[in-house]
């Protein structure tokens, strides 16, 4: 599959404080791209800088060869769309946080007309949360609050999506559904880019595989290919085994 | 017809029935047929003074400013995504009550100077407020706790003026609670119509502020451009409020209470929140009105007593009931 997201020398920070520092790496469509990285290696930052929720010093980011970065805001977020780490939950209906997904596509004032609450319910439909639009998010659990989300994302309809450690407060069953959901977005030709704090499951559900540390991304690759390298290793300070097609984290 | 269209249709015609009630009772009931004669004749006889000079501007000051404070109050919250954001609370009236101070020990003497310092007393601390956040940064419970000091920095010095120039920086009981004696249409206009402008762009501005309630990251990832959204909802809640306190004196409560129980009343229902409250500001202010005129005749206590007197109540009423 053709097209991908491109990042080039991205530096980004808060204030005087520099988080993250001339990060280059790939996404293709059709992938799932997976960051992994010990915390404060700042993997949430370059999330952020790529989607300019952090603006960025300096760096470029293309979607397809085209900057990202020249567009207003709104068609940015058209076709780039960003599910931030675990949040307070807006006093909100499921039905009213996916309609917000529309947003990007309207002018002052804003209107949303049939095809937008169309667009919802497709998408509540595909989550298997339908029956759940007019309760609000603070009934749900926390499987079901982030397959809400997840159908904000899809009503965006961008090409590129930003998940940042999506399954870090879910249950075992609900992490392996959304991790399926995402690999599933990827499939349909979309670049998913994914943060991911549990570097077995990381291991095992990538496309593709980006390390980073202090700021700075080491090495992208396969997963097998970022295994053998022993990177990991040297990174997390723990020892990574493989055995038939499964990974293994043990104490270093 | 969903629920909340219906809610909304009730709120007005309580919001007239409660209009009504303020313009028949007071010191001398009206009959309905007198209220008619009088608003029909102009001021010539008994009915058509009481109804121009008193009534009218009366019911329209409680009105306006019951809408516009519980309306600032609602911004307010859903800016700074905490419900114990109010103008009253967040240093917005006592800013207002410092330049009132400030221009009376100056001299000033006419309503008009009084309103206008008010309403720019409300509108810099809005701006300080603003000020200050973008200077440090900071998160929203900063923004609100920022705004706490600053009330109590502008209360007591409003309160050291008020020692130094005992005679000069007297404020009348009504200005200090909140009240609604000694209006004339006149000097109302131009606050209603700084109410009326500000309440139309909130209104239309009312998915922004969805949006904003969602999270900083989260509305920036849907294409809003944060600072510059968040800079207009605070200019908005103040210019509200500082037109209301302009005339209204420091009305307190307004913006915290009705707010909080329009939610309760909408069950995470949004669409409406914002006319809803404002609605609902102007009913609860319009009858605490028509109360303080009623309760203790002859005498008259200023409305804002009354508004503290049945909302301190049903605020700790909601607050035990939400624990539960």
């Amino acid at each position: 599959m053709k097209g991908k997201l491109e990042v080039k020398g991205l530096s980004a920070g808060y204030g005087k404080k520099r988080v993250i520092e001339n990060v280059s790496f790939e996404a293709e469509r059709g992938k799932l791209t997976v960051i992994v990285g010990p915390n404060g290696s700042g993997k949430s930052t370059l999330l952020k800088a790529i989607s300019r929720i952090v603006k960025p010093e300096s760096g470029t980011v293309t979607l397809d060869g085209e900057s990202l970065y020249s567009l207003s805001p709104k068609e940015r977020a058209r076709k780039i769309t960003y599910m931030a780490q675990g949040r307070d939950v807006p006093e909100m209906k499921v039905g009213a946080l996916v309609l917000h997904g529309r947003f990007p596509y309207k002018s002052y004032p804003v209107h949303y007309g049939e095809e937008d609450y169309r667009i919802v319910d497709e998408e509540l439909e595909k989550m298997d949360i339908l029956h759940k639009k007019d309760e609000l998010l603070s009934s749900l659990s926390g499987g079901e609050r982030q397959k809400a989300y997840l159908a904000q994302c899809l009503a965006v309809g961008a090409d590129v999506v930003l998940f940042d450690e999506p399954t870090a407060f879910l249950d075992i069953s609900f992490q392996l559904k959304f991790l399926s959901d995402a690999k599933a977005l990827a499939r349909e030709g979309k670049a998913v880019v994914m943060v991911l704090h549990d570097l077995r499951e990381a291991l095992e559900v990538a496309d593709s595989l980006m390390v980073m540390k202090e700021g700075r991304a080491l090495m992208e690759d396969t997963p097998s290919a970022v295994f053998e390298s022993g990177i990991l290793e040297s990174v997390f300070s723990v020892s990574v085994r493989k055995a038939e097609d499964h990974y293994y984290i043990l104490k270093s | 017809m969903k629920a909340e269209s219906r809610i909304l249709i009730l709120s007005v015609v309580l919001l007239v029935v409660s209009l009504l009630l303020s313009l028949l009772f007071g010191s001398v009931n009206l009959s309905p047929s007198e209220l008619l004669r009088g608003a029909l004749q102009g001021p010539k006889d008994s009915e058509g003074f009481i109804f121009y000079y008193s009534r009218l501007p009366r019911t329209v000051a409680a009105l306006f400013s019951g809408f516009a404070l519980a309306l600032s109050g609602a911004i307010l919250q859903s800016v700074l995504s905490n419900s114990l954001a109010a103008p009253g609370i967040i240093g917005v009236n006592s800013g207002a009550g410092l330049l009132v101070t400030i221009s009376l020990v100056l001299g000033a003497l006419s309503g008009w100077t009084i309103s206008l310092s008010a309403f720019l007393g409300a509108l810099l601390s809005s701006l300080l407020i603003l000020m200050l956040s973008r200077k440090i940064r900071a998160s929203r419970s900063t923004v609100l706790l920022s705004g706490v000091s600053l009330n109590y920095i502008f209360k007591a010095l409003s309160d050291i003026l008020s020692v130094l120039f005992p005679k000069e920086a007297s404020v009348s009981g009504d200005f200090k609670v909140g009240g609604f004696s000694s209006l004339s249409l006149v000097r109302l206009y131009p606050a209603v119509a700084v109410i009326a402008l500000a309440a139309i762009v909130a209104f239309t501005l009312s998915e922004e502020l969805e949006v904003l309630s969602m999270g900083e990251d989260e509305a920036k990832a849907l294409g809003m451009n944060t600072g510059l959204m968040r800079a207009l909802f605070v200019v908005l809640s103040s210019l509200l409020a500082g037109a209301a306190v302009s005339f209204s004196g420091l009305l307190g409560f307004v913006g915290l209470l009705v707010p909080n129980g329009v939610r309760r009343i909408l069950k995470g229902e949004r669409r409406f929140y914002l006319p809803l409250s404002a609605i609902s500001g102007a009913i609860f202010v319009t009858l605490a009105d028509t109360f303080s005129r009623l309760l203790f005749q002859p005498y008259e206590v200023p409305v804002g007593i009354i508004v503290s007197l049945i909302g301190g109540p049903v605020f700790l009423y909601m607050v035990i009931r939400g624990r539960k």
